[in-house]
Formats: structure tokens, C-alpha cells, sequence
């Protein structure tokens, strides 16, 4: 049954600037059907902004550019789509919402009005029913309507991070890409606004592309998550599976890096070295620097990306290529 | 909002009294004796100290400084006025005609010339200054730059004359004297005025701009399906000529200052030219009715900017107008 | 591989290199600095001084017999002479060494006088901080040129007068740019850590805070030669400055301008020096600026 709205395949997207040319995104595949939440989980430069920024188009000029790859929006093209095609599209059917809520909302302009210009770009409205949909939106969020002529900075992080929201939503698109929303906020209203997004897109029936590194933030939202790591996806399968039983080296080194109230431990088990430099990746897989596992043909071959238990990983361990020491240490 | 007006003009007092104390020092300490010097050479002392008492001029520095600002009422006539607070400092030594008299009387003429400076400044700078940030490392915008870096860098008499020697003298496009009731005969003093001021608006424009579109909101506009132009015109634009619009307040002030030196090129009948004169002549009350005069009115009119600026950006409004509701005001964050 | 890791000074210097119009303004300064600093060599300052009527408005590269000193020779006037038969290059070069000096002397000691106000308002704060602010306010609300002239309107016109009015008008700024940047700095641990080892207030200040406040001080005080030069010949032009016939670009203009139409020569001339100079120290404040600020990376 095809209910798949978004379906990305074998993208790559570079920087190109006159010091050196960054991989940014390197061949990564992924599908979002209606109502799914995916959770794309990494380090910071591993490329998961960049996918999404891909996914509307909105890369920086001149330097982002999509090298290959196709990613399919309920039956467009969109990473060959004309830029007119493209406006149509942002803040309609597929809408973004960034880290930072300070500055992401235009301090001159009343948060309604900015809620009502997304509205009326993408709908031929009289002004007084755009307003009141504007309205709406806010009480949606939590916001009393009567704030609506107030301006950004009468209001706190968080509320402006649920305005964010409300312009995201407020035309009713079928995806949302959510890239690290709850970052800049505090603990306690970072668990508010999740359970708002959780509770919106229900609701609303939207999909979700939600991006963090932090695995706690996805844990609650989403039900599928992919792991990147330097530019590729190197483990794609439901949340659940993937947290029970991690598969890939790289996925088992992020759980064991975190502070854990049920175990008993004396010390954080970081994976040691660093995300490689996306201008100068290693040869053959991207992470066997780091990786416990790691044998000769790992600083030689790519991995592909196969299957196994359900879900998509990339490592040859699973590709049959070397020998499998994680099940052996894990028993 | 009247209250943040009237708190800032109570800021401007002591700086306005600073002002005025400063150039009244000015003048005390200069040396040379008015009194002799308006006497026959063989007078006697006591005639020049008789002359310089009924002039008040051998009175303790504090009790000047209160004549300077309140008024003078000496012995016989010819030598009281009602002082600063009145704008009355005397008589020029030279014409012997009130020395705010004739400041007020070309002082007008002075605004004709800086308006149509700020006019010129402000249609060509902010247009350019746009293109050249919405067109960063072409050739257009490394034209601009250029020609904004030599504008800055060009004095504003030698520019003058230039232009004088250029379309006066050689083409004869313009008179090279220029009076107000002739229009025409102002546009090259404007535009020896306006060019330093066009050029560092220019500038401030591009810088703002460029600024102003790598800012987040810019990403949220683009990210709603805006096409780039409503993005530039209506988000990025608005926020960009706010600091923008200060700049140019604040030129005003300079464009007045700067008619000092571009009038006499000129020789425009206007305070600028009072002034150069003044100096040349050695006529101290002109010279420091004149000096305080452009110092107060600079003050003043970038009082007027500052209080302008409160109602274009919604953010410095509310730090003030929101500051006399601190407690449990809505305004101060409210809690998500 | 990690990438090479530069000092500071050569990563500044890379920076600044990529700007070629600073790179050129910095090349125009060394120029002039050392034509002004050899002026004599080229002409003698009793040759550009002293009148030689008989060849009065000679042009551009015209030659004239000149007479030095009881002998007659021949000279070239590669800019041409003025109303009193002197050579216009040559007062240019000596103009130049005028100019660097009134600039250096002025922003030197608007600097020192001026930033060490600010440094003190800065670190101490309280009622001293509140007078030395109140002062640069009100200097400041006196437009800078107008204050120079009253200063030296009332003092009388002569070179000292002139360094001490611009070099006057000139501090508040940096009273305040330091000030500011102290502030900044000085509530960030290494300050506490050197209290802690015992350091003198003005060590710490001295040592310690002030290094870091270097960058915008360095950006303004070069545009602020550029701004006292700009005075500078203002005043001059006004008669308030250096008195003929001593040669300063704007006396120079000054003295030219009646013959603005039979001798044109004599009013380009200076004015393009004028433009040239301060123009290259506006490009090389610009790329200082841009090639220390640390938020600017392409």
C-alpha cells in the first residue's frame, strides 16, 4: 500500500567554497509514510540539517548544492522541482521549524501576523478570515488569541518556540521537518513542547521528520529512527527494535556514551576519537577509525546497505564480508 | 512614551549646560583683550580697564559664565544683553549688528541647503546600498564600494571647487555662486554636501543588509514559500534600514556642520559662511554665538532622532515604556 | 588530518591579504610615510618656502630657472608652480610629512589620554566611571570639526593649537570604545585568576585586560587618522591651521583658490593628496576591521 508521502534515494549534497569542497550528505535513502514519525539521531555535522534543508530546497546559495539522488513528495521530484513549484510547496505541504526560537521570528512583525502571512501566502482568504485562522492557531499552541498583536520579544523561549510551531502547522502540511526544536530550551519546557508536537501531529495527522542528537528527545516523539553518521545513514529501522538492541557499532557506542539511571556504572563509555572532517572523510567505511569492531577490509570497502533483523544497516559485518565480534561480545 | 520624551530631554540638560560652559571657557581663555583692541592705540590703561568693566569683561569666571547664560546689565547700554536663554549674546564687534540676529536671519538658509543635501543622500544611498548587498562580490557592488570609499575620503571644499572648476567654469552648467532664491544655483553645493553623508549611508545600507538576510528569521520567511523578493522587500528590508534610518538622523546633524566648510566655497549666504567670516575677522561674539548655536541645534536634532527611533523599532519602545510597568507586567517574559 | 594551526599574527596577516584594496591603502601609506619621512632629500624645505615669482603658474612639467641661492639653475616643476613661483610637488611632500604628523601625534595621544580614561571608567566603575562618561558625552555632542575650530578660534591658529584641538576632539571615542571592552573583559576568569595571584589593579589592567580591547582600538585609531588628517586640512583651508608659507595641503588650497580658472593645477593637485591619503588609511581600516573580527568567516 503506498501511503508513502516522502521517500528520499541515494541522495548526496555538497558545500562547494573556494577553500574546499564538504560531503556533506553522502548516498542516504529513507521513506516517510502518512502519520510516521522518523527520528534522525547524530552527531552535529553528520549531516542531518542538511538533509532536511535538501528536502525544501533552502541550501545556501551558492554553495549547497544536491549532486544526485531523487526525493519523491507524494509523486514530485522535488530535488529537480522548478524553485516556483518548490514556494508552493514550503510552508503549505511540507513546513520547517528551526533550533533557535530567538531569532527565528522576525522582531518587527506581530507574532499573528506572521502567523497569518504563512496563511495567507498558500490560501485565497478574506483578511478577516486569515486573522482568525491566525488566531486559531494560537490557541492551538496554547497561546491566548489575545496575544496575537504582541510582538517576539514580549515573549518567553518557549512560547516562541510554540508560535514557530503554530506557523509551521497553520496551513496543515502533511510533513513537518522539526530540526532540533527543543535544543535551546529548558528541560521542563523542552518536555512541554514534545508533548505538544506528539500531540499536534495526532491530531492533525502529520508526518514527522524530527532531528536531534539527542536519543531521549526522539525516544518520545517518534515512532522509526535512522542513525547518521558522516553523511550517511548507517542504521534505519523502528525506534523501539533499534533502542532495545542496537546493531550498528556506532548506534551501540551512542547508548553506551549515556548516563544511565538503571546500571550501575563507574564511568561514561564515550566512543573514542572524532566525527571525521566532512571535507576529508576516511576510505572505505566512514567510522571504522573509531569502531571497536573494526578489521583490515573496513579501512577498504563501503559498506552497502543491507538488511537484516528488520531494519537497514550499513556495516559489513551484516554484509557477511568480516566477522561479527559485537554478537560474540554481547553474547 | 511622552514620559520617554521628557526623561530624555531632562538627559540633554547637564549635556546642553556642558556644551555652553565648554565653549564659554573657550572663549575666556582666549587670549587678547577685547577692550583694548577696540580702543586707539595710545589709550591709557585705565581707560581700557574702565572699557572693560562696563563691557563686564573683568568679572569672575562663574559671574560671566551667568552673564553668558542669563544676560548682562552693565553701566549705560551699549554693552547689555539678555543672554544664551534668550538668544542674545550682544553685538558683533565688526557690524555691530546683534549677533543671533544674524545668525537666525541665514539660518534658514542653511536648512534649505541641508535638506536638499539629506534628500539627495537618502535616494541615491539606500537604493545603492541595497543593490550592492543584494548583488555582494559582483561588479556592481564592487563599483559602489569604490565610489563609497572615495566619497568618504574627499574633502568637502576641494570637492567643491572641483566640481565648480568641472560644470561652472568649464561647461557652464552652473552658476558657481549659489543663493537660495536660485534652486538650480544650489544643486552643486548640495552635492558637495551630501557626498561624504551619501556614501557612509551607502555603506551602512550594504552592511545592514548583509547582515540582516544571514539572520534566522530570513530562513523562516523563505522556508513559508515567500519568493525572494517579498523576502528582501518585506522581512529583510524593515529590519535593515533601522539602524539605517539612525545613521541618517544622525548625519543630519554632520550635514549641518558640514555646511560650515562647503558654504564658503560657495559663498552662500548661510551660517557657514557667517561663521568663516567671523573667524577670519576676529569677531569673537559672532564666532561663539555661532559655535553654540550649531552645537545646540545638533544636540537638539539628534535628541529628535533618538526619540524617532523609539517608534520605528518595537523593541526599544517597549524597554522604555515597559520599564515604568516592571512589576508583573506582561511584558517582562512571561513563562511558557 | 587536522588542519595546520597558524599564530595569530599569521592568521591575521592571511585575512588582511585577501582584502586587495587594504592591501593597496597599506601600500599608498607606506608610500607617503616614506616620502614624507625623506621630503628634504627630495626638496629642501627652504626651496618650497621661498618665492620665485618669475616663474609663477608654470605648468605641469614645465621647466624654469630657478634661483638657489645666488645661482641660477634649471628646474622641472613636475607639478607645476603656484602664485608665488613655488614648486608644487615639493610642498606636496612636505605637506605629507605635516599631515602624517598632525595624524600620528593626534591619535596617539587620543589613545593613550583617551583609552586610559576608559580603561579606569571601565574597571573601577561607580562615581569615577560616571564622570569620566558624562565628560565624554558632552565632548562628544560638540561635532567633532566645529569643536576643533572653536578651540582653535580661540587659542589662535598655529600648530600646536592645531594638535591640541584635534587630539581633544578626538579622545572621547576612545574613552568609550575602551571603557566598553573593559567591561566585557574584565569579568572573565583569567582577570580573577591574576587578582587571585596578587596582581596590582594596574598590572591587571595594564597586562591583562587592556591586550584583549586591542582589536577595535587598532580599527578606529586607523580611520582616525584618516578623520584627523580631514580636520587637519579643514582648518587649514579655514586659516586656522598651519600658516602659510608653511606648505600644508589645505593652506595650500587655501592660497590657490583665486586662481581656481587661470591655474588649475594648483587646486588638483593638493586636493588628490588629500584624497590619496586618506583614502588609503579609510581601505586599510576597513580590511583591519574585517580581518579581525572574529564573527566574519566566508
Amino acid at each position: 500500500m503506498d501511503n508513502t508521502q516522502l521517500s528520499i534515494r541515494d541522495l548526496r549534497v555538497r558545500y562547494v567554497t573556494e577553500d574546499e569542497t564538504v560531503n556533506a550528505v553522502n548516498g542516504i535513502s529513507l521513506d516517510i509514510n502518512e502519520g510516521q514519525s522518523l527520528g534522525l539521531v547524530g552527531e552535529t555535522g553528520a549531516g542531518k540539517t542538511t538533509t532536511a534543508l535538501s528536502i525544501l530546497k533552502l541550501l545556501p546559495k551558492p554553495t549547497g548544492r544536491i549532486e544526485s539522488g531523487t526525493i519523491t513528495f507524494r509523486g514530485t521530484d522535488l530535488a529537480s522541482a522548478s524553485e516556483e513549484v518548490m514556494r508552493k510547496i514550503r510552508g503549505n505541504e511540507i513546513s520547517m521549524i528551526f533550533q533557535d526560537p530567538m531569532t527565528s521570528l522576525n522582531p518587527i512583525f506581530t507574532v499573528g501576523a506572521q502567523i497569518a502571512e504563512v496563511i495567507g501566502l498558500h490560501n485565497k482568504l478574506s483578511a478577516e478570515e486569515t486573522l482568525k485562522r491566525a488566531g486559531d492557531m494560537l490557541e492551538l499552541v496554547g497561546i491566548p488569541r489575545a496575544r496575537s498583536n504582541e510582538f517576539p520579544h514580549q515573549f518567553s523561549g518557549g512560547m516562541k518556540q510554540r508560535v514557530v510551531i503554530a506557523i509551521a502547522l497553520a496551513c496543515n502540511p502533511k510533513l513537518l521537518l522539526a530540526d532540533e526544536p527543543t535544543t535551546a530550551l529548558d528541560v521542563t519546557i523542552q518536555a512541554q513542547v514534545l508533548a505538544m508536537i506528539r500531540d499536534l501531529k495526532q491530531r492533525l495527522n502529520t508526518s514527522l521528520l524530527l532531528i536531534s542528537h539527542d536519543l531521549g528527545v526522539v525516544a518520545q516523539v517518534c515512532d522509526t529512527v535512522a542513525i547518521m553518521y558522516a553523511g550517511e545513514i548507517v542504521e534505519y529501522g523502528a525506534l523501539a527494535e533499534v533502542y532495545e538492541k542496537p546493531l550498528h557499532p556506532y548506534t551501540e557506542g551512542l547508548f553506551g556514551s549515556i548516563p544511565r539511571l538503571d546500571l550501575k556504572r563507574k564511568r561514561l563509555n564515550p566512543i573514542r576519537g572524532l566525527m571525521p572532517n566532512p571535507a576529508d572523510l576516511p576510505s572505505g567505511c566512514a567510522f571504522h577509525p573509531r569502531c571497536p569492531y573494526a578489521q583490515d577490509a573496513c579501512a577498504v570497502t563501503v559498506p552497502a546497505t543491507t538488511e537484516a533483523e528488520g531494519r537497514k544497516l550499513r556495516c559489513l559485518m551484516y554484509e557477511g564480508k568480516i566477522e561479527n565480534r559485537m554478537r560474540t561480545s554481547n553474547g | 512614551m511622552i514620559k520617554y520624551i521628557i526623561r530624555r530631554l531632562f538627559q540633554l540638560i547637564p549635556v546642553l549646560l556642558g556644551v555652553t560652559l565648554i565653549v564659554f571657557t573657550l572663549t575666556y581663555i582666549s587670549p587678547g583683550d577685547p577692550a583694548r583692541l577696540m580702543l586707539p592705540q595710545d589709550a591709557s590703561d585705565i581707560q581700557v580697564a574702565e572699557l572693560k568693566h562696563s563691557m563686564g569683561l573683568d568679572r569672575t569666571f562663574v559671574v560671566q559664565y551667568v552673564h553668558f547664560l542669563f544676560g548682562y546689565d552693565g553701566p549705560g547700554d551699549s554693552f547689555d544683553y539678555k543672554g544664551l536663554w534668550a538668544l542674545d549674546l550682544g553685538r558683533s564687534y565688526v557690524s555691530n549688528r546683534p549677533v543671533f540676529g544674524t545668525i537666525l536671519e541665514r539660518f534658514p538658509n542653511t536648512v534649505l541647503l541641508t535638506m536638499v543635501a539629506l534628500f539627495l543622500s537618502i535616494i541615491i544611498s539606500i537604493p545603492f546600498g541595497i543593490i550592492s548587498a543584494t548583488r555582494q562580490y559582483t561588479k556592481t557592488d564592487m563599483a559602489v564600494t569604490v565610489a563609497a570609499l572615495i566619497g568618504i575620503s574627499v574633502p568637502a571644499f576641494w570637492l567643491g571647487m572641483m566640481l565648480i572648476w568641472v560644470f561652472s567654469v568649464n561647461l557652464h552648467w552652473f552658476p558657481s555662486l549659489a543663493t537660495p532664491s536660485n534652486l538650480w544655483s544650489i544643486v552643486l553645493p548640495s552635492i558637495t554636501l551630501a557626498a561624504m553623508n551619501t556614501a557612509v549611508q551607502t555603506r551602512m545600507t550594504r552592511s545592514s543588509m548583509l547582515e540582516v538576510v544571514r539572520m534566522d528569521y530570513i530562513r523562516t520567511a523563505r522556508a513559508k514559500g515567500l519568493d525572494e523578493g517579498t523576502v528582501i522587500r518585506v522581512h529583510a528590508l524593515r529590519n535593515a534600514l533601522i539602524p539605517v534610518v539612525t545613521v541618517i538622523g544622525l548625519q543630519v546633524g554632520q550635514l549641518l556642520v558640514g555646511a560650515v566648510l562647503t558654504e564658503t566655497v560657495f559663498s552662500y549666504p548661510g551660517i557657514g559662511t557667517i561663521m568663516v567670516d567671523a573667524i577670519q575677522r576676529k569677531d569673537t561674539p559672532q564666532i561663539l554665538a555661532s559655535v553654540v548655536f550649531v552645537a545646540l541645534v545638533f544636540a537638539l536634532v539628534n535628541l529628535a532622532v533618538d526619540i524617532l527611533y523609539a517608534f520605528i523599532d518595537p523593541r526599544i519602545k517597549a524597554q522604555y515604556v515597559g520599564a515604568a510597568k516592571k512589576k508583573g507586567g506582561l511584558f517582562r517574559g512571561s513563562k511558557a | 588530518m587536522a588542519q595546520k594551526h597558524r599564530g595569530p599574527l599569521a592568521e591575521f596577516w592571511k585575512r588582511f591579504r585577501k582584502n586587495r584594496l587594504a592591501v593597496i591603502g597599506l601600500a599608498i601609506i607606506i608610500l607617503y610615510v616614506v616620502v614624507a619621512v625623506g621630503a628634504d632629500i627630495f626638496y629642501t624645505y627652504d626651496f618650497i618656502t621661498g618665492n620665485q615669482i618669475p616663474n609663477a603658474f608654470s605648468g605641469v612639467g614645465s621647466t624654469g630657472k630657478i634661483d638657489d641661492g645666488g645661482v641660477k639653475k634649471a628646474h622641472l616643476y613636475l607639478m607645476g608652480a603656484d602664485n608665488f613661483g613655488r614648486d608644487v610637488a615639493g610642498r606636496i611632500i612636505h605637506g605629507a610629512r605635516v599631515s602624517l604628523i598632525i595624524g600620528f601625534v593626534t591619535v596617539a595621544f587620543a589613545v593613550i589620554v583617551g583609552g586610559g580614561l576608559g580603561a579606569v571608567a571601565g574597571y573601577y566603575g561607580g562615581k569615577l566611571e560616571t564622570v569620566i562618561m558624562r565628560g565624554a558625552d558632552i565632548l562628544l555632542a560638540i561635532p567633532n570639526i566645529l569643536f576643533a575650530l572653536a578651540i582653535v578660534a580661540a587659542l589662535g591658529p598655529s600648530f600646536r593649537n592645531l594638535l591640541l584641538a584635534i587630539g581633544i576632539t578626538s579622545l572621547p571615542v576612545y574613552v568609550r570604545l575602551v571603557r566598553a571592552s573593559v567591561m566585557t573583559v574584565k569579568d572573565q576568569e583569567f582577570v580573577e585568576a591574576a587578582r587571585a595571584q596578587g596582581a596590582t589593579d594596574f598590572r591587571i589592567i595594564l597586562v591583562h585586560i587592556l591586550p584583549n580591547c586591542m582589536a577595535p582600538v587598532i580599527v578606529q585609531a586607523t580611520l582616525g587618522v584618516a578623520q584627523s588628517i580631514l580636520s587637519a586640512t579643514s582648518l587649514s583651508f579655514l586659516g586656522l591651521g598651519i600658516q602659510p608659507p608653511s606648505p600644508e595641503w589645505g593652506n595650500m588650497l587655501s592660497e590657490a583658490r583665486p586662481y581656481l580658472i587661470s591655474a588649475p593645477h594648483t587646486l588638483i593637485f593638493p586636493g588628490l593628496a588629500i584624497m590619496t591619503v586618506i583614502l588609503a588609511y579609510n581601505l586599510m581600516g576597513d580590511g583591519l576591521r574585517d580581518a579581525l573580527d572574529p564573527k566574519l568567516k566566508r
